[in-house]
């Protein structure tokens, strides 16, 4: 009896020996409920890569410039698919074209679908744009606040152009303010579909950084002010804005 | 016979359960430095540190005797801290430029050394990437301390005291070019200034408005300060960025001083856009760290911002945001828009930058 009950015992502590230490149990591999899709901008003038600090483009009004410096928000993706509608998604990323690390970004979390078209905003919503005490990409030492009584630059684009006289002069187009948020939706032009099979998707949004001086608004940098900080030239900044809502394709 | 046996492996599996599942044992304790954290104020950005180079006790305190260490100079006479004085925030006392152990007088102003770790590039021209690449230049030049680095090695090395103090900041790496270089980086690291200002206290309060918490004379200059009609500073100089000078896209920019600007970042990066751009240095502690600009030009706030008043010049890669106050059809002369208040106003707020504790705080003296 008593040799019974050792054995018992021996068992039992065997039995526990062989599973406590073991991994965990092998289980059903989940299904993944959603994808992601990597963003990548691409960034053009003249239908070329972009290049900065040299003398290479022309405007569409004749004007020789170069690119010195372009960084600017994006925010408030929304992607549609005829499954799920106008997917919101909480996304917010500076682009510094100087920083090839920032042109790449991954929105997770996405449901399966097949996205036809996206929606986002250049610039930031207005409680953003307002808020404090701000981290990361929106962290004041990105140096792309103004105060915080004006928010955020959305958009700021510097280079240099030779005037009229063969001056080479320096030119800066801060955009910002919430009057001139930048809402764009479009078309993918290759539909992104995320499924059990494809949880990853890539998307391209380019743009063309030369449009901001070519349609609508035909901008000649001669007779214009070469600085612009949106409240100090606010029709020009207009001018700009419109012509920006016309940069971006989404491939 | 048997009940013991089964016993015996009973008792054996449970122990070996029990021990089988328990987390590893702790290592024992390693001799070596003890680790240091940065004392940052609350807010700041990241500092960029050096991963090959962790602060220790140990290594500070070695990095502080070497700064202030006569022995590294060629003859014996001068010491890193003679050209960067604690009690000037650590610039050479109201000097244009410096005269090194040998009397050579040097090119560039000395410059202030604080809140280091917040930036992208060394020197006035941002030639050398790290704090711990610095260290070597001003050592060797001929109008400055004029001493190989190995030689300075070779002197510690024979010093009644540095072998020990070496190992104990650097176990078993011994006395080289680099623990010298990576012992006076981790010094330098630890002089931060920031957060017990009035500017900082006024801000942390009131954000929106720190304004309202200044004089009234103060409160006209922050908002001079920051208005694009009047000093338009705020561009290079943030007030929302705690070191009041910007460490990125204007972390080096042409502010105008020469027409025919003939040196500057270019010297670094070998870009032509670069030609005439010198650092951006921080607004904390302008009272003692005179003269201003590379080449110490200015000797007081007011010709500073008289310069950027009626005296900036055009050049090919002048600061666009100095076009902004020039006349194009005056070959982009400045316009002038400050008046005299205004610029009593804007120095007035400066002063709320000023750091003085910065100046006599024991950690960073002589030891």
């Amino acid at each position: 009896m008593k040799t019974t009950y050792f054995s018992s015992i021996l068992l039992v502590s065997s039995i526990f020996l062989l599973f406590a230490c073991s991994e965990k149990e092998p289980t059903a591999t989940p299904q993944p409920r959603g994808g992601e899709i990597k963003v990548h901008l691409n960034h053009t003038v003249n239908g070329k890569t972009a290049e900065r600090d040299q003398f290479l483009y022309m405007t569409e009004a004749g004007d020789s410039f170069q690119v010195t410096l372009l960084q600017y928000y994006l925010s408030n993706f929304e992607f549609h698919s005829p499954e799920t509608g106008w997917k919101k998604m909480d996304k917010y990323q500076l682009i510094r074209l100087n920083e090839a690390g920032t042109h790449d970004f991954t929105i997770k979390d996405m449901p399966f679908g097949a996205y036809d078209s996206v929606r986002f905003y250049v610039g930031l919503d207005s409680a953003t744009n307002h808020d404090i005490d701000k981290e990361a990409d929106l962290d004041p030492g990105n140096e792309m606040v103004w105060t915080w009584n004006t928010g955020y630059i959305f958009y700021m684009f510097e280079g240099k152009f030779i005037d009229n006289n063969d001056v080479v002069v320096p030119f800066a187009y801060h955009i910002g303010m919430d009057a001139y948020l930048m809402k764009y939706e479009m078309p993918i032009q290759s539909v992104k579909t995320l499924s059990t099979s494809a949880t990853q998707a890539d998307l391209e949004l380019q743009l063309e950084i030369d449009q901001i001086f070519r349609s609508p608004n035909l901008i000649e940098l001669n007779t214009i002010a070469p600085v612009s900080h949106t409240f100090d030239e606010p029709a020009l900044t207009t001018l700009l804005k419109d012509n920006l809502l016309d940069a971006f394709t989404a491939k | 016979m048997k009940k013991s046996l089964y016993i015996l492996i009973g008792t054996a599996i449970l122990s070996f359960w029990l021990q089988s599942c328990s987390p590893d044992d702790p290592p024992a304790p390693e001799e070596g430095p003890t680790q240091l954290s940065l004392e940052i104020p609350d807010n700041w950005p990241k500092p960029n540190l050096l991963a090959e180079n962790q602060l220790t006790v140990e290594g500070v305190a070695l990095g502080r005797k070497l700064f202030y260490d006569k022995m590294l100079s060629g003859n014996g006479t001068q010491a890193c801290a003679d050209c960067h004085n604690q009690g000037a925030g650590f610039t050479d006392v109201q000097k244009k430029f410096s005269t090194g152990s040998e009397g050579l007088v040097g090119t560039r102003n000395a410059m202030p050394l604080f809140n280091l770790n917040w930036s992208h590039g060394y020197f006035w021209d941002g030639r050398q990437p790290t704090l711990e690449s610095l260290i070597q230049e001003p050592m060797e030049a001929h109008n400055e301390m004029n001493l190989e680095i190995e030689t300075a090695v070779t002197r510690l090395q024979d010093d009644p005291e540095y072998p020990a103090l070496f190992q104990k900041a650097f176990p078993g790496q011994g006395i080289t070019t680099t623990t010298l270089r990576f012992a006076i980086a981790q010094f330098l690291r630890t002089i931060i200034s920031g957060g017990d200002t009035k500017w900082d206290q006024y801000f942390a309060a009131n954000r929106l408005n720190p304004e309202k918490l200044m004089t009234a004379q103060e409160a006209r200059g922050y908002l001079a300060f920051i208005s694009e009609e009047k000093g338009d500073c705020f561009h290079c100089h943030n007030p929302l960025s705690p070191l009041l000078n910007n460490t990125s896209d204007r972390e080096f920019a042409n502010n105008g001083l020469d027409a025919q600007p003939d040196s500057g970042r270019i010297k670094a990066t070998g870009n032509p856009n670069d030609l005439g751009k010198f650092k951006t240095p921080s607004l904390r502690n302008l009272s003692f760290t005179g003269p201003y600009m590379h080449d110490g030009r200015f000797e007081t706030l007011d010709q500073v911002l008289e310069h950027y008043n009626s005296g900036f010049k055009y050049s090919a890669t002048i600061d666009a945001v100095l076009i902004k106050h020039a006349d194009k059809d005056n070959n982009y002369a400045p316009i002038p828009r400050l008046t005299q208040q205004d610029k009593d106003d804007i120095i007035a707020f400066l002063k709320l930058l000023d750091d003085e504790t910065m100046l006599t705080n024991p950690k960073w003296s002589k030891p």
